[in-house]
């Protein structure tokens, strides 16, 4: 077991490796009552297209979301209830590139460690409970439909990707999942469930030794499970968008608009890092609360105070949204282009600024430190990214002007942006008369 | 793990909460009044106002930037009601100056920023109107956008028929309808009444051994304590009324509104428990038999307002199984009432309950939300241990007898 302490944060995390090649993080909180674990798998909404020794499979999309819904239920009942019985919250959530199941209690935190890797490592699938599943799921799809923040979003993406899976929604859709049977579940737990392919994380306050045991003893009675020969497969995707323009009309009240800049993946893990700091820096500078232009679109009514941007790196893409509620989209979508345009000509980004930005984003994320599921969560993601959560200071404190400026410049160009306009349906009608 | 301790500083009490864990210290100044059509949009207005610009910076940016410049300190308002109360609240967090190497002095200079955000609306002046024009905008956008989220939208339309002619429906974000009449002048003199006449409260929270009653002194002075009762509405009788309205909805929103009876605070701690094992949990009869068993919901819920005595049950569900939703929520609250849970769920709901609580003071805001609950009552924790024990299969099946349906709002499609 390997001890890394963190002087400058006051934060201590011990790793270990186990046989099985399970990843095990302990992140200790002193103080805390709450025992917070996640339980993730690196498998994801994208994965659905794989080779395994040489063979290929194709999986329904929304696969992994209706894997991760299944795993609460066994033979003898669902899990939730066990996590209930033993003074625990439960959960799971699925994104892009990962299967989260987490639990949170301040007592009798073996009997649920144990209960959550029981729940992860042992499926129990019936052609019963997955039909049963597809009328749960179908009804997560439908309340999403309803939700205009949320198609706005989804159309935008759709513009963007042409091939990557990211443009699927993580539930997939009411057709996909009608195909899934209990046969592709076991394949995909076979395949992405391998302890090699997983890491727990534990943050509260324990008795470091005996939590380790305690695991190593799990996992160790497990026996040895042969590691399969995994290749995801992604399609190919170039910087070119699908679609430049798209209206989209459902029954609201208010236009809201969403551009989308599509970017190209990096492969580098520490570069992916620099360049999604950089952009925040960078977009924050331009946009932010704090700056001119915030308040220049706020006076004149191009924006309100929904309007909202973010970078968004990932290791299979990358691309800048930026969105808000507004009377006049096309005024917002020319302005936002006059203010990239501006910037490009004069020296905007500016060491003074940057200072600013740095110690803000520091106390952010000191703050964030606070909540063991921020630390557990975002230290999952930045390890399966292959950074350290922990070290983010020191990278924060290296970005410098320049790299905002070739990010941001090369980032926001027109020739990939996306522009897709939610609007009330009463425009269509007055449209088409 | 932490210490409360109450002063009083130039009359108006100040809560010490005093713990190691966090690595920020968390500063909020509480103001309460009686929930009133006529004060809710104009205090969430008022309030938003009042973090945005203060005295000392001739514009936002400069003050966001002085704010970044201290590590990101967060300035936040925040309105809800309470009971019969409307609530705001001005929340500072900061970093704790030991993380940074530079010498700061960060209480100090935080302690005086929310000094000038409490005391700047007394100076706004025409100077100010296109200002407060902007954030009224910026208020009914707000707002506008709400309601194209069916779930608020249909939340906030029972509410209506529900509390037809009690403040209760009022949220605490306000009336849209009431933005436009709103003047400068009224933000000013609602602003005179909230430092005059509200009960106030200053609460702090974190590693606070450097702190001294001196660096609080500023903040609010007044000549005397205000103190105001705290209580729920009175239990009313009512009709229950069923309203179905159609729009163009891929799913349907069902949400039920009900009454209880609840005296005491065993009874209310009773009214909780039967929440958690009704709707509040993912082992709630709504949640296991209505979505997990039925399928009839996606999305289910129930809520409890305990000091009002009301629970709310939210759900979305497909158009054509609305009827059949309705049913079985009402059919699962009968099964409580006649008792058809085991004891042992009782146990498990209580206990999860009581971690919650444990889990709640983990969070800066969490600690600072229960202590000043506890401020309010005069109560301690001890207290709440012993409203929970005394919560029984008898007293569930006396408090349950007294839930009533009052109002069931259907948002379905066209």
């Amino acid at each position: 077991m390997k001890h890394i302490e963190y002087r400058e944060i006051d934060e201590n995390v011990y790793q270990d490796t186990l046989e099985n090649g399970l990843e095990v993080f302990l992140i200790q909180k002193s103080g805390y009552n709450k025992k917070f674990v996640t339980y993730t798998a690196k498998y994801g909404s994208m994965d659905n297209r794989f080779e395994v020794n040489d063979e290929t499979y194709s999986v329904p999309d929304g696969i992994a979301h209706f894997l991760e819904h299944k795993m609460f239920e066994k033979e003898d009942g669902d899990v939730f209830d066990s996590f209930a019985k033993g003074g625990a919250n439960a959960n799971a959530f699925t994104s892009y590139d990962r299967t989260s199941y987490l639990f949170s209690t301040t007592d009798d935190f073996y009997k649920n460690l144990s209960l959550l890797m029981e729940m992860v490592e042992q499926p129990y699938f019936t052609e019963d409970t997955v039909e049963r599943e597809i009328g749960i799921i179908n009804e997560e799809i439908r309340m999403y439909q309803d939700n205009p923040g949320y198609r706005l979003y989804f159309d935008t993406i759709s513009q963007m990707y042409d091939e990557l899976p990211v443009k699927i929604d993580i539930a997939g859709t009411e057709s996909s999942i009608s195909e899934i049977t209990k046969d592709h579940l076991y394949l995909c737990h076979d395949v992405f469930y391998h302890p090699s392919n997983m890491v727990l994380i534990m943050v509260g306050d324990f008795d470091i030794d005996e939590t380790f045991g305690f695991i190593r003893e799990h996992q160790d009675s497990r026996g040895p499970i042969e590691p399969l020969d995994v290749r995801r497969i992604l399609p190919e995707e170039t910087r070119e968008v699908v679609k430049r323009k798209n209206d989209l009309y459902m029954d609201v009240k208010e236009t809201k608009v969403m551009l989308g800049f599509k970017n190209e993946k990096i492969d580098s893990a520490s570069e992916r890092l620099t360049r999604d700091i950089a952009m925040m820096f960078g977009l924050d500078m331009m946009f932010g609360e704090q700056s001119d232009h915030y308040y220049r679109l706020l006076e004149e009514g191009i924006i309100d105070d929904s309007f909202n941007f973010a970078h968004n790196e990932e290791k299979d893409f990358a691309h800048v949204l930026m969105t808000t509620q507004t009377d006049d989209p096309e005024r917002f979508i020319s302005s936002i282009l006059e203010i990239i345009d501006e910037i490009k000509a004069q020296d905007f980004f500016t060491d003074e600024k940057l200072v600013n930005q740095k110690r803000e984003v520091l106390g952010d994320y000191l703050s964030s430190l606070n909540s063991p599921e921020y630390i557990a969560n975002q230290y999952t993601k930045y390890h399966l990214d292959g950074y350290d959560l922990y070290k983010l200071p020191d990278l924060i404190e290296e970005i410098t002007v320049d790299d905002i400026k070739k990010y941001i410049f090369d980032s926001l160009d027109a020739d990939y942006l996306v522009e897709c306009v939610l609007r009330p349906e009463t425009q269509k009608e007055a449209v088409h008369g | 793990m932490y210490n409360v301790e109450t002063k009083s500083i130039n009359n108006v009490p100040v809560v010490f909460i005093h713990t190691e864990k966090f690595k920020t210290i968390n500063l909020k100044v509480q103001f309460r009044s009686e929930l009133r059509r006529e004060r809710v949009s104009v205090r969430y207005l008022l309030s938003r106002m009042m973090v945005k610009k203060t005295g000392s910076f001739s514009t936002e940016s400069e003050f966001l930037n002085y704010l970044a410049h201290h590590y990101g300190a967060h300035l936040t308002s925040n309105a809800t009601k309470k009971g019969r109360d409307h609530m705001v609240s001005f929340n500072l967090e900061f970093i704790n100056s030991r993380f940074v190497k530079e010498d700061l002095n960060f209480l100090e200079t935080m302690t005086s920023v929310l000094k000038e955000v409490l005391a700047t609306p007394a100076e706004y002046d025409e100077a100010d109107e296109q200002f407060f024009e902007r954030e009224k905008r910026l208020y009914k956008n707000r707002l506008k956008g709400l309601k194209d989220n069916k779930a608020q939208k249909s939340f906030e339309n029972l509410l209506n028929i529900m509390f037809e002619d009690e403040p209760y429906k009022f949220l605490s974000h306000g009336v849209l309808e009431d933005i436009d009449g709103i003047t400068l002048e009224d933000i000013k003199k609602e602003h005179r009444q909230m430092m005059a006449s509200d009960e106030a409260a200053i609460l702090i929270s974190g590693h606070l051994d450097e702190v001294g009653e001196e660096s609080l002194r500023g903040i609010l002075c007044r000549s005397e304590t205000v103190k105001l009762p705290y209580r729920g509405y009175a239990f009313k009788e009512t009709e229950y009324k069923a309203v179905t309205e159609r729009e163009s909805v891929e799913q349907a929103k069902l949400n039920i509104g009900f009454r209880a009876d609840v005296k005491t605070a065993e009874e209310r701690m009773a009214l909780n428990v039967i929440n958690q094992m009704f709707g509040g949990s993912a082992t709630s009869y709504l949640f296991k038999n209505i979505r997990e068993k039925e399928s009839l919901a996606y999305q289910i819920h129930s809520q409890a307002d305990i000091k009002n005595g009301f629970i709310f049950v939210l759900a979305g569900v497909s158009p054509d199984q609305t009827a059949k939703a309705e049913n079985a929520v009402m059919h699962e609250l009968e099964r409580i009432k006649k008792g058809d849970f085991t004891d042992e769920f009782v146990e498990e709901t209580k206990h999860l309950m009581k971690v919650n609580r444990k889990e709640a003071v983990d969070k800066p805001k969490g600690l600072i939300a229960l202590v000043y609950n506890q401020f309010l009552n005069g109560t301690t924790g001890k207290d709440w241990e012993e409203w929970m024990d005394a919560v029984d299969r008898e007293l569930i099946l006396k408090v349950a007898d007294r839930i009533h349906a009052d109002t069931v709002y259907t948002l379905t499609g066209k």
